[in-house]
């Protein structure tokens, strides 16, 4: 069994469960080493003393606080420890709140708990089942690592999850955006766009979705290692003109009932592989040309990305008319 | 003067006795070349990379 990364108890009325928490969830961005330009030296960090310059132990570190004029207030980890609220090793509920109530902007990071002993199964289940017949999570705090945590616990098929969420005042104010617009869409275009976002509606299958991001640089470090020549990424699709909204819904909408994804190209039915050009978008366009190696194509616009394309494809390759 | 000992470890709880850096970016780094996870959970120590004086 995977180690814990904090124990304690969950706290339920007079209910007290032991439990170790686990996370739940992976990061797979790839964390790259620092080198130094030029040379294959590694670059590290080193917790020295100011004065020495020597290298100070972990044990040996403790926390400051600055009070103002260079003065500091060193505390020791037992006195954060006693003062920590929720007694510091306890998960307290303080309240159960309807799970659909709380806006997934809240939401943090994902942890599982697990009772750390078999005599605790019982009423870790109970509170689990419980949690689930009502569709409610337990809003709790606790301390951990010298951090105070908003949290909300639910029940998540056999196993309790511990959701991390941020406090009211981490959540910035929307208002900041300043959003250009204050009328409200209506009438076709309204219809058009809910149309569209009733043909592409689906299940929900997060196996359906990676990375593709960390897998080019996968790629790019893959081809570096074996000496390949390295590919650029195309230019991302140029945003909607207003002028064009209803005709690109429309199309939308027509592609989406036909089961494709609006993102694909028409095939011509003489040519299957063949692309019609004026259907293309211009990063599509733009990873032709590149293909073609067309002289001077990052400064064309789409119209002349199409007809350069156009005149450098070979002719199996042009729109069939 | 007594001597410390870390209580995560005295706790065999899973975590690393590096220091965590926040960068500018966004991107955190721990002193510890071993480190894999950077998890803020993980770390005791937490410190904001500064661009030097």
């Amino acid at each position: 069994m995977a180690r814990a990364i904090w124990t304690g108890a969950i706290s339920f009325g007079l209910v007290s469960i032991p439990v170790g928490l686990f996370s739940a969830t992976d990061d797979h961005t790839i964390h790259f080493n620092q080198f130094e330009r030029g040379t294959s030296d590694r670059i590290r960090y080193q917790r020295i003393n100011e004065r020495t310059g020597k290298e100070v132990e972990y044990s040996d570190i403790v926390k400051g606080k600055e009070v103002g004029d260079g003065d500091y207030v060193l505390v020791e980890p037992e006195e954060l420890a006693d003062i920590a609220p929720g007694r510091s090793r306890t998960i307290d509920i303080q309240t159960f709140v309807d799970l659909d109530e709380i806006d997934p902007i809240f939401f943090q990071k994902t942890y599982w708990l697990a009772p750390t002993d078999e005599r605790y199964a019982r009423p870790y289940a109970l509170l689990r089942e419980a949690m689930t017949r009502t569709n409610r999570a337990g809003i709790a705090t606790f301390v951990m690592r010298g951090k105070e945590y908003l949290t909300a616990l639910r029940a998540d098929g056999d196993v309790l999850a511990l959701e991390t969420l941020f406090f009211a005042d981490e959540i910035r104010d929307r208002s900041v955006l300043d959003v250009p617009g204050t009328t409200k869409p209506k009438g076709k275009e309204l219809d058009m766009a809910t149309g569209l976002v009733e043909a592409m509606s689906g299940p929900w299958r997060p196996e359906d979705y990676r990375d593709t991001y960390t897998e080019r640089v996968e790629k790019l470090i893959e081809d570096k290692r074996r000496g390949r020549e390295v590919v650029r990424e195309a230019e991302p699709a140029e945003p909607t003109a207003m002028s064009d909204l209803i005709a690109a819904l429309e199309r939308s909408v027509a592609d989406a009932r036909g089961g494709r994804k609006p993102q694909e190209k028409k095939k011509a039915s003489s040519a299957p592989d063949v692309p019609d050009l004026s259907e293309l978008s211009k990063s599509d366009l733009a990873k032709m040309a590149r293909e073609l190696d067309v002289k001077g194509r990052s400064s064309m616009s789409r119209a002349e990305l199409e007809k350069a394309v156009a005149a450098a494809a070979p002719q199996s390759r042009r729109k069939a008319s | 003067v007594t001597p410390m000992t870390c209580p995560d470890c005295a706790r065999d709880a899973e975590h690393c006795h590096g220091t965590l850096v926040r960068l500018a970016d966004g991107t955190l780094e721990c002193t510890d070349v071993s480190c894999l996870d950077t998890g803020r959970e993980r770390h005791e120590l937490v410190v904001p990379a500064l661009p030097a004086d």
